[in-house]
């Protein structure tokens, strides 16, 4: 194979089975070629399930195991034995780990980047930043904090903040600035206005143009409201009202007087054909005047009110709906400033940086320079999720990728526009469509096209029904959408149709609608959820079975909460990102409390929290509720309080009671969190939620430090964020968003609330528009509203593919949601009255429309049931490799006491004296030194204060006055015949028999030097300070194991005061 | 004579290198020098000799490798900071701009291609010659490259085409390191100082010349790995001339083996010593019973409990035979954490990251203090949150607890947000004598050593005295000094060029490589120690943690300048070869120990993988298969995840509760509207006194910007009650406001003391606020002058009425309170004003009601509350203004161009007013109704601005 292959791949069609096959031949016929293949996927997880599929497959194939694999990889045309082939490559991949690249796009781009670090003018160390709200918050800060200082910018700032105000969105520009600027970091951004865009300089070349809006506004809005205006007035003149006219209040002349007065300048069609004809302004039973009035003006002023809406209107709301979002355009520039110097002063790449970062050595390099730079060579590619790709990790795969077909060597991409739901993650799915194969022209020859079509996930009955269902879905809502756009929603459909692996197997589908209850006041989502419920019970008494087989899909967080929420009311056990928050277990929550109350321990709610938590959901006291809460108020009886009677004594200070310890405070937050977790006995249980927690503390400590009273304010804002991580074992019904399930898959999948919808929402979706029409062609594109009116206006264009790619995304929404069921689906559509296109919508259109459909559903229940309920139950295979391992609570303990550790620098503490004699380290660094010193020689002083200064005993000015005094000490004869001795042992060691130890696990003696002549051994020990017996004891210890050698011995102890005299006591 | 005891061949190697010397040398042994890969090892080496003798002895001389080269060098090795400053005083010479912070990475990795390419005896001038003159260049390199391949792929890729913009950013730093190398080496030796590649080159080139006189009877090189050319090249020299002899520690298991990358330096290093016979290659990891459990568990905290879990289990007597092994040094503290108490003793060898104590930490918050307070020395301002930080840190906090509480307290209570030292000293309610110290601004680099020198002496001493400080963070503060030392003499050299930013960066970026070498005592207790310091030693006990990828092995830290292709080309090492030394290490750990756990962590990061370690899945599909007598077992952690339900809260009307209620002296609108929100809120607040927390506002928050609102308003219109208000007056009170904004603003912060702070304001957020109000102000004076002619008749008013009812036979009697904005009178109506900087749900109070169904929404539906208040309002006025005719309005600030929105345009009827009353004294019968207990909301929208939403787990 030496071929591009483009793989589609439906849902269930095996698509990783295809990577790991393709990845096996490619290996297997050349088993070298491991080191070349880079294979990569969009998450981690996928990385290594991929990688771990691949070993698995090897570690079978080896020992003649997975037959049909090998048969298939044979009929692909490996050659020669696989399973001698398979241990081969095994045991390359396993012994040369680090060439196996098998990983996630951005971890081989981020891998790129590391090693032109230096090119690309990086700092080293940086640290990769994921947080990029924060990052945001961070910079605003920033910028706002420069109000006042820099002139043009405080003014832009003041007129957005006004412009704000009388938009009635409020004064809090932060906030508003929080939540537009997040495009900063996207590739639409970069693309659009990022760097090197021409004709954007930011808010400084701003100012012009927007006057200009607001004058192309302002024009338009006195043209017409003068219009109205004298009509008003010559109605007066008349005397006439607007019920005078025909249709009275909802006629043309409310419109000319009313409507135009109160900005509704659209004409409706009674005002153009008043318009049109003056002889429809006049009836049998019209008043007299009101011919004459029409006559001698009220006519032309209609006439000219519908003219110049039909000429300005365009203009008008394109500069209206534009001035709603162009002074965030404005500070887009000095926010990406400000990034550069956050990136900059903290050493961060935000992940978002990376794929931009990498643009600048792909694009301009040699690919051979690249592998060179990396020292990975690759020539096969293997990309998944190719729908999710961005256009710019395409463009930096692609010349490596047209440099590899160049020489012949084969690639692949494998993906489904259908499954493509990343779009708001820069995701393009139109790469997969069409653009890669315009990018490769010139490879014509081999690229391959490729659908998986079997689905080996879903049994036939809902293979049937997803067929079905998306041809004619799809069909409907390319119908809806604006009709110059449409077409990319029927031919990301094309492939729709699957064959089922297994044709015989079964199947149920269920779709139900339900509406609002007026008279019992259920809601429609109520109705939903009670039948859900019911649903899963019955499944889970009758069928066999189990909670884990079941998973629940929603369109976002909030609806996973809601859905989660009854079904653990319902008593079932339920996985959900709500269910897995840490702040959502008791004893999460107690320590936070107490850090809240170590902080400040005047928070009553937090000593309220504390006892709530710790006597309710902890140790299960029977306590009034009343008392808990208003225990604080005994403050001035503290005896008598709760809090002292039940929290654990070592708590508060033993002298002022009601003080907490201070040993707590003087700890780090992670060992505070240990010590609290002992002191009330928090580890009863491995609680996963608690240990979980404890990494939090671990990892907030290192990246940022260990106070305690930072971390309580991060956890504010991020304990959303942090969830527990449940082994998919666990046996409980999952629910998700769909989002989230891309990839997973279930027996049975109930989708509660198939309602979501399909258009774009103004207060949600912005977009990116241009216009080549003056004004608007100022800057090469803007971030507006995708407000329905912006059809109206130069933008239509833009707005029209937005929205139907937007109807794409949901309609993929609903492809993921549907396939994730490998038995049963369970589909409800809350109906809510009044409606814009949605998910239910086009299910209903789509029951109906489809004849083959339309036979199972029933029009007066509104419901739609294929398959039987029931049949034979797929089972699972379980994960059967690994045992679980439990343990019997959780250890929380305190070593610090247990603990051995020789300090190096004992007895020396810092000082900042200048001057060596002041020091009081003096005597220890003299010490040191003296036994550095192998002889008296000047060399010698040099070298050992040298070596002092390297190892930052002395700074290097003390270094002459140290070498002074050593030499002091040297020339005193007494010593110096010690140094310049002919056969001395320094710093030696004298290993004594381990059956005649004098103290435990003490086998060797060091004294500080031995002089031996013959069978004479003097021994010199240095001290500082005064005179000790325990010297003493020491040196004759020394002189017992010396004798003990055969040594004669004689003992002396040198002692070095703190003014540097000398003083030699011999020992006897 | 001595007795040889008989040892098996899984003796640990260290015990069988003692028992061949002592047999070969006897007490001759005292002459030799043993090189162990580590000093460690002679420890145990010692140990181990004390078992044979029978007398003292003179123990050997035992070292390390690089001890054993450095001592035999004229030059000594300088630390890495003195290098790097030295590097960078010849690179720039040669380099554009650059700072020294800047470069200090830069610097070290330089530094260490340095080293590689001397321990290496790569010929730097070829290495670094060959991209500038490739073109006239043929053969003559290729004599001097070992892998030709290599070397021409990557000069293929300069010849190619043009040159890139990025090949040419990396021609240029390639031509500055040819011209660094020499002259920063001539610049070092003028110093008498080197880098410790220099010194192995140095005694290499001693010994080829025969220039070396070993001081003992022989060296023995035992239990060395990898050995970089300078090595091998010395070792092989001394064996010829018969001065060494070299023990190897070995398994057949991956020798024999050729593609076991444990066995590729070994390999090599027989071949390249010419060594036939190496002694010893052991059998033990084809034969020997091993127990390995392999246990998967997510993240990092819960690898330390799975230990604790296991060493729980651990018999008597083992703990000296056992090692915990944590090639990720971070895991230490949570290590320590979750030790069991049957442990005893516990010993830490290891080098843990100066990064991961509370000093590093403290040293952060001083340096955001500095470098983010404004101006020097006395007169400096410090950020609010730089402070707090300080406080806060356990160090200080320690010191005086309550002081530093109240102290931070006050800050958030008094709006802080820059302040200097003097002011930051009267908050103190007793004085921190360190504080003083920290407070204080240095500004130059020197200064800022000898203030953080002096805040460290002052800190030791606070902490050695105190009685729990732990003994590890103490070996950090003493060890700081050293470090200090360092930088003091590169400031003392270089204080005009350093800014006291990059002092502090210096010091950070130095402080974080930084590893403190814990010594511990290496014979007694369990053995806590990093995967370097296990080379030798052996354990019958082994837990190794964190046997992921990328930790074991490590990731090389593939930093370098020279490219993997000259790498490869000229034998510099590469990842492959820190690779395989970590295999080393890692099978010779396992191959004498009996139980072996390894623990690894299953989940994976964003951008590091995390996956478990090749060596895991290395023994699972080869190590266990081959030898059977191997059990290997994998398992997953599987924690207790239970979550209890939520209860409810329901607060039953006991008689204390009751008690509670009537001792409250009044109730506002918020309060009774916030019983309508919620009972139990109302509950929290009014009965339980729960008060809320005082936030940290650094910038106005809606609170400040009413509050500063208001006063503004009153102060306008002060002057003016009573009297009445024609265009003229407001015509001038208009331009007034214009003129004096700037005195007004300083004025109404002054009138609130709290707010004080924000009188003057140079730059900031909350500049653009003033703004903002200036421009509310304004739109609101010019409302008032459409409604010209009216009255002033009350401004800021505190009203309040009493109101009594019965509950069960008891007459309860409460006051209602309530504070009026703004009372004025036109064309004889009263109308009563509030300012609102909320958000008004204004369009869904105009009463498309009948007056009963109104009164009743205004009771349940908290949408309404605006509509609530004004009744109220409404209410507390006509007590004492009988008969007025009255309209309320709110001024919603956020639709200010609207002007005053008013709920009715028609006065309040008696009718209705009446029936708001009786609904109101229901509201108040229920509260103090006994069989009401207060509950919970039901709805959780009605939670979201809730204070007491954390009791209740609905935050």
């Amino acid at each position: 194979m030496k071929n591009f292959l483009i793989y589609r791949s439906s849902a269930g069609s095996g698509k990783t089975y295809t990577l790991v096959k393709e990845y096996l031949k490619l290996v297997l016929n050349e088993p070298e070629n491991f080191k070349s293949t880079l294979a990569v996927t969009f998450t981690n997880k996928a990385a290594g399930e991929m990688k771990s599929r691949i070993i698995d497959s090897l570690t079978k194939l080896s020992r003649g195991g997975d037959d049909e694999l090998k048969q298939k990889l044979v009929s692909e045309g490996v050659k020669g034995n696989i399973e001698v082939l398979s241990a081969i490559v095994l045991k390359n991949i396993l012994h040369k780990y680090s060439y196996f690249s098998v990983s996630t796009i951005d971890s081989f781009f981020h891998k790129v980047i590391r090693s032109f670090a230096r090119e690309l003018k990086l700092q080293l160390g940086y640290k990769i930043e994921l947080d990029e709200q924060s990052v945001l918050d961070k910079i605003t800060d920033k910028l706002l904090d420069d109000a006042g200082i820099d002139i043009g910018l405080t003014g832009f700032l003041e007129d957005f903040i006004y412009h704000s105000i009388d938009d009635e969105k409020g004064w809090k520009i932060d906030l508003k600035i929080k939540e537009l600027a997040k495009e900063i970091f996207s590739e639409r951004y970069l693309m659009k206005l990022g760097t090197g865009s021409k004709g954007f300089e930011g808010r400084n070349g701003l100012k012009e143009f927007i006057d200009t809006l607001f004058a192309i506004k302002k024009e338009f809005e006195n043209g017409m409201k003068q219009i109205a205006e004298e009509a008003d007035k010559l109605l007066g003149l008349y005397s006439l009202v607007i019920d005078d006219f025909p249709y009275k209040k909802s006629g043309f002349m409310n419109y000319l007087v009313n409507s135009i007065a109160t900005g509704k300048f659209e004409p409706g069609q009674r005002a153009r054909e008043a318009a049109g004809d003056i002889n429809k302004w006049f009836g049998k039973n019209s008043k007299p005047a009101v011919r004459p009035a029409a006559e001698a003006g009220l006519y032309k002023l209609l006439v000219s009110a519908v003219e110049n809406f039909d000429s300005n209107y365009i203009n008008y709301n394109t500069a209206t709906q534009l001035i709603k979002t162009i002074y965030i355009i404005g500070i887009f520039k000095d926010l990406t400033d400000q990034l550069r110097k956050y990136r900059d002063d903290n050493n961060v790449l935000l992940i978002s940086d990376i794929n931009n970062l990498l643009l600048n050595v792909i694009s301009g390099s040699s690919s051979p320079f690249v592998y060179e730079k990396t020292g990975s060579f690759y020539r096969n590619f293997l990309i998944d999720e190719f729908q999710d790709t961005s256009t710019f990790q395409w463009r930096n795969f692609f010349p490596l990728i047209e440099n590899s077909l160049s020489e012949n060597y084969a690639s692949l991409i494998v993906g489904d526009v259908k499954q493509s739901i990343y779009r708001w993650r820069n995701g393009n799915m139109k790469l997969l469509l069409e653009e890669v194969k315009n990018d490769l022209a010139g490879f014509e020859e081999v690229i391959k096209e490729e659908t998986l079509k079997v689905n080996y996930r879903s049994k036939k009955g809902i293979v049937d029904f997803n067929n079905s269902f998306f041809s004619t879905a799809s069909g409907i809502c390319s119908d809806e959408a604006p009709e110059e756009f449409a077409e990319v929603i029927s031919r990301a459909y094309e492939d729709t149709v699957q064959e089922p692996a297994d044709k015989s197997s079964e199947g149920y589908v269920r779709i139900k609608f339900y509406n609002n209850d007026e008279k019992s006041d259920v809601t429609s989502r109520e109705y939903s959820i009670v039948e859900m419920i019911s649903k899963i019970k019955h499944l889970l008494q009758t069928s066999g079975y189990t909670q884990k087989d079941i998973m629940v899909l929603v369109r976002n967080n909030s609806d996973a909460v809601e859905a989660a929420h009854a079904l653990i009311d319902a008593r079932l056990s339920v996985v959900s990102s709500d269910s897995l928050l840490l702040t959502n277990s008791p004893k999460v929550r107690l320590l936070i409390n107490i850090f809240r109350y170590i902080v400040d321990n005047n928070s009553v709610i937090a000593q309220a929290e504390i006892l709530y938590n710790y006597l309710v959901y902890i140790k299960h006291e029977n306590i009034g509720l009343n008392e808990i809460f208003t225990d604080h108020l005994k403050k001035e009886n503290k005896n008598n309080s709760l809090f002292n009677k039940y929290l654990p004594e070592d708590f508060f200070d033993k002298t002022s009671k009601g003080e907490v310890n201070s040993r707590l405070s003087g700890l780090g937050l992670y060992d505070l969190a240990e010590e609290l977790v002992m002191m009330f006995g928090l580890g009863d249980i491995a609680d996963t939620y608690l240990i979980r927690f404890l990494d939090v503390l671990k990892q907030y400590s290192a990246e940022n430090n260990s106070d305690v009273y930072g971390f309580v304010n991060w956890w504010e804002e991020n304990k959303e964020n942090n969830t527990i991580i449940v082994p998919d074992k666990e046996d409980a019904v999952r629910v998700m968003t769909i989002h989230k399930a891309k990839g997973l898959q279930a027996p049975v999948v109930f989708i509660p609330f198939a309602n979501w919808e399909f258009g774009l929402n103004s207060a949600r979706n912005m977009i990116w528009a241009s216009s080549e029409i003056p004004p608007y062609d100022t800057l090469p594109a803007y971030y507006v509203r995708a407000s329905s009116s912006l059809e109206k206006s130069y933008f239509a264009a833009d707005y029209n593919e937005e929205s139907a790619l937007t109807y794409l995304d949901n309609l993929n929404l609903m492809y993921v949601a549907f396939t994730r069921a490998e038995e049963m689906l369970f589909v409800s559509v809350p109906q809510k009255g009044r409606e814009s296109f949605n998910a239910g919508q086009l299910i209903f259109k789509t029951l109906t429309t489809n004849s083959e459909l339309a036979k199972s559903f029933n029009s007066e229940f509104y419901e739609y049931e294929s398959g039987t309920l029931g049949g034979e139950i797929r089972k699972t295979g379980e994960d059967k490799q690994y045992n679980s391992y439990k343990t019997k609570g959780m250890v929380s303990g305190n070593v610090l006491n247990r603990i051995i550790v020789k300090p190096e620098f004992e007895n020396y503490v810092p000082e900042t004296n200048i001057e060596l004699k002041q020091l009081k380290n003096r005597g220890i660094i003299i010490h040191k030194a003296l036994s550095l010193i192998r002889n008296s020689t000047l060399e010698e002083i040099v070298r050992a204060t040298q070596q002092l200064v390297i190892a930052g005993w002395i700074s290097a000015e003390q270094k002459t006055e140290l070498a002074g005094e050593l030499r002091k000490i040297l020339e005193d004869d007494r010593v110096k015949k010690w140094f310049d001795a002919e056969n001395v042992m320094n710093e030696r060691d004298i290993v004594v028999p381990a059956n005649k130890i004098r103290e435990r696990n003490k086998f060797t003696y060091r004294p500080d030097k031995v002089i031996i002549e013959n069978e004479n051994a003097s021994v010199i020990d240095f001290k500082t300070g005064g005179m000790r017996e325990t010297h003493k004891a020491q040196i004759r210890e020394y002189g017992e194991i010396l004798a003990e050698m055969g040594y004669k011995v004689k003992l002396n102890l040198l002692y070095i005061n703190k003014t540097g005299e000398l003083h030699i006591e011999e020992v006897f | 004579m001595n007795k040889i005891k008989a040892i098996n061949t899984s003796a640990p190697f260290l015990r069988k290198l003692v028992n061949e010397l002592y047999a070969k040398y006897g007490k001759d042994i005292s002459a030799l020098q043993i090189v162990f890969p580590s000093r460690r090892a002679g420890l145990y080496f010692k140990k181990y000799l004390s078992e044979m003798i029978e007398a003292p002895v003179w123990s050997p001389v035992t070292c390390g490798i690089s001890e054993f080269i450095t001592e035999n060098t004229d030059h000594l090795i300088a630390d890495d900071l003195t290098l790097i400053f030295e590097l960078f005083e010849v690179y720039r010479d040669h380099a554009e701009e650059v700072t020294f912070d800047k470069f200090y990475p830069w610097g070290e990795i330089i530094l260490r291609d340095f080293d590689e390419i001397d321990k290496n005896l790569a010929d730097a001038d070829y290495l670094f010659r060959i991209l500038k003159e490739h073109k006239k260049v043929g053969e003559d390199f290729e004599y001097s490259v070992s892998d030709i391949d290599e070397f021409y792929r990557f000069w293929n890729s300069f010849s190619e085409k043009d040159i890139t913009g990025l090949q040419d950013e990396f021609i240029k730093t390639w031509e500055i390191l040819g011209k660094v190398f020499h002259k920063f080496r001539s610049r070092l030796i003028s110093k008498n100082i080197c880098y410790e590649g220099m010194a192995y080159r140095k005694l290499y080139e001693k010994v080829k010349t025969k220039n070396f006189t070993p001081g003992y009877d022989k060296i023995i090189f035992a239990g060395l790995n990898q050995l970089n050319k300078c090595e091998e090249g010395i070792i092989k020299e001394l064996l010829a001339e018969g001065a060494a002899d070299v023990y190897w520690d070995a398994d057949k298991y991956y020798i024999d083996d050729k593609i076991q990358e444990a066995g590729k330096f070994l390999r090599e290093n027989f071949v390249n010593l010419g060594i036939n016979k190496p002694k010893w290659i052991g059998n033990s990891l084809t034969e020997s019973a091993i127990n390995i459990k392999i246990i998967g568990s997510p993240l990092e905290v819960s690898q330390a409990k799975v230990l604790g879990s296991e060493l729980k289990k651990l018999k008597q007597n083992a703990p000296a035979r056992t090692a915990i092994v944590l090639p990720d040094d971070s895991l230490l503290m949570p290590v320590l954490r979750s030790i069991p108490s049957n442990i005893e003793a516990v010993n830490i060898t290891m080098g843990y990251s100066f990064k991961n104590s509370l000093l590093y930490s403290f040293f952060e918050l001083l340096r955001d203090l500095n470098v983010n307070s404004r101006g020097r020395g006395s007169s400096a301002e410090f950020y609010h949150k730089d402070i707090i930080g300080i406080l806060l840190h356990p160090y200080i906090r320690e010191t005086a607890p309550g002081a530093v509480k109240e102290a931070v307290r006050q800050i958030n209570k008094r709006n802080i947000i820059y302040t200097s030292a003097k002011y930051l000293k009267s908050l103190f309610s007793a004085p921190i004598e360190i504080a003083d110290r920290i407070f204080t601004s240095a500004g130059t680099a020197a200064e800022s050593y000898l203030y953080l020198a002096d805040i460290m002496v002052k800190l030791s001493e606070i902490i050695f005295k105190s009685s729990h400080s732990n003994i590890y963070e103490n070996e950090f503060i003493s060890k700081a000094p050293a470090e200090l030392n360092r930088i003091k003499d590169i400031i003392d050299k270089f204080n005009a060029e350093i800014e006291p930013e990059t002092f502090w960066n210096i010091l950070l970026e130095n402080a974080k490589r930084m590893k403190i070498p814990f010594l511990g005592e290496p014979l007694e207790g369990i053995q806590i120690m990093g995967m370097l310091e296990t080379r030798s030693l052996d354990f019958d006990n082994v837990y190794i943690l964190s046997v992921n990828e990328g930790i074991l092995p490590a990731e090389s830290s593939s930093s370098s300048f020279i490219p993997f292709a000259l790498k490869k080309a000229f034998r510099l090492p590469v990842s492959e070869d820190t690779e395989a030394d970590y295999a080393y290490y890692f099978y010779r750990l396992i191959q004498n120990a009996k139980n072996v756990t390894l623990i690894y962590n299953t989940e994976t990061g964003v951008i590091s993988a995390g996956e478990k370690s090749r060596f895991i899945m290395q023994v699972e599909s080869e190590l266990a298969v081959k030898n059977r007598s191997i059990k290997s077992e994998s398992l997953l952690l599987q924690g207790d995840i239970e979550l209890p339900k939520r209860k409810e809260i329901r607060i039953e009307k006991t008689e204390s509760v009751l008690e509670l209620l009537k001792s409250q002296k009044q109730f506002s609108a918020t309060a009774l509207s916030s019983y309508i929100n919620c009972p139990l809120q109302f509950y929290f607040k009014k009965a339980a006194n729960l008060k809320e927390e005082e936030e940290v506002e650094e910038y106005f928050s809606a609170a400040a910007f009413g509050n500063i609102f208001h006063q503004l308003m009153d102060i306008l219109y002060r002057e003016d009650i009573g009297r009445d208000i024609n265009e003229a007056a407001m015509k001038e009170k208009i331009s007034f406001f214009s003129r004096e904004y700037e005195s007004l603003w300083r004025n109404a912060c002054e009138e609130l003391t709290e707010y004080r702070e924000f009188g003057e304001l140079k730059h900031g957020k909350n500049l653009l606020y003033k703004s903002v109000i200036k421009k509310l102000i304004s739109s609101v004076l010019f409302n008032d002058m459409s409604a010209v002619p009216f009255k002033i008749l009350e401004l800021e008013k505190a009203a309040e009425r009493k109101m009594s009812f019965e509950v069960d036979g008891e007459i309860f009697e409460v006051t209602l309170f309530g504070r009026l904005d703004r009372v004025e009178q036109k064309e004889g109506i009263t109308r009563i004003i509030d300012y609102k900087t909320g958000t008004v749900e204004s369009s869904k109070q105009t009463s498309k009601f009948s007056d009963f169904e109104h009164i009743a929404r205004i009771f349940n539906d908290t949408k309404f509350k605006e509509n609530f208040q004004q009744l109220f309002y409404a209410s507390l006025y006509m007590s004492s203004n009988q008969g007025s005719k009255l309209i309320v309005g709110v001024y919603p600030l956020k639709k200010i161009s609207g002007g005053v929105f008013w709920f009715e345009e028609k006065p309040i009827s008696g009718d209705k007013m009446k029936l708001f009353e009786e609904a109101l004294t229901g509201m108040l019968k229920k509260i103090f109704d006994k069989l009401t207990p207060f509950t919970q909301t039901d709805d959780l929208e009605h939670c979201k601005y809730c204070p007491y939403k954390s009791i209740c787990y609905r935050d």
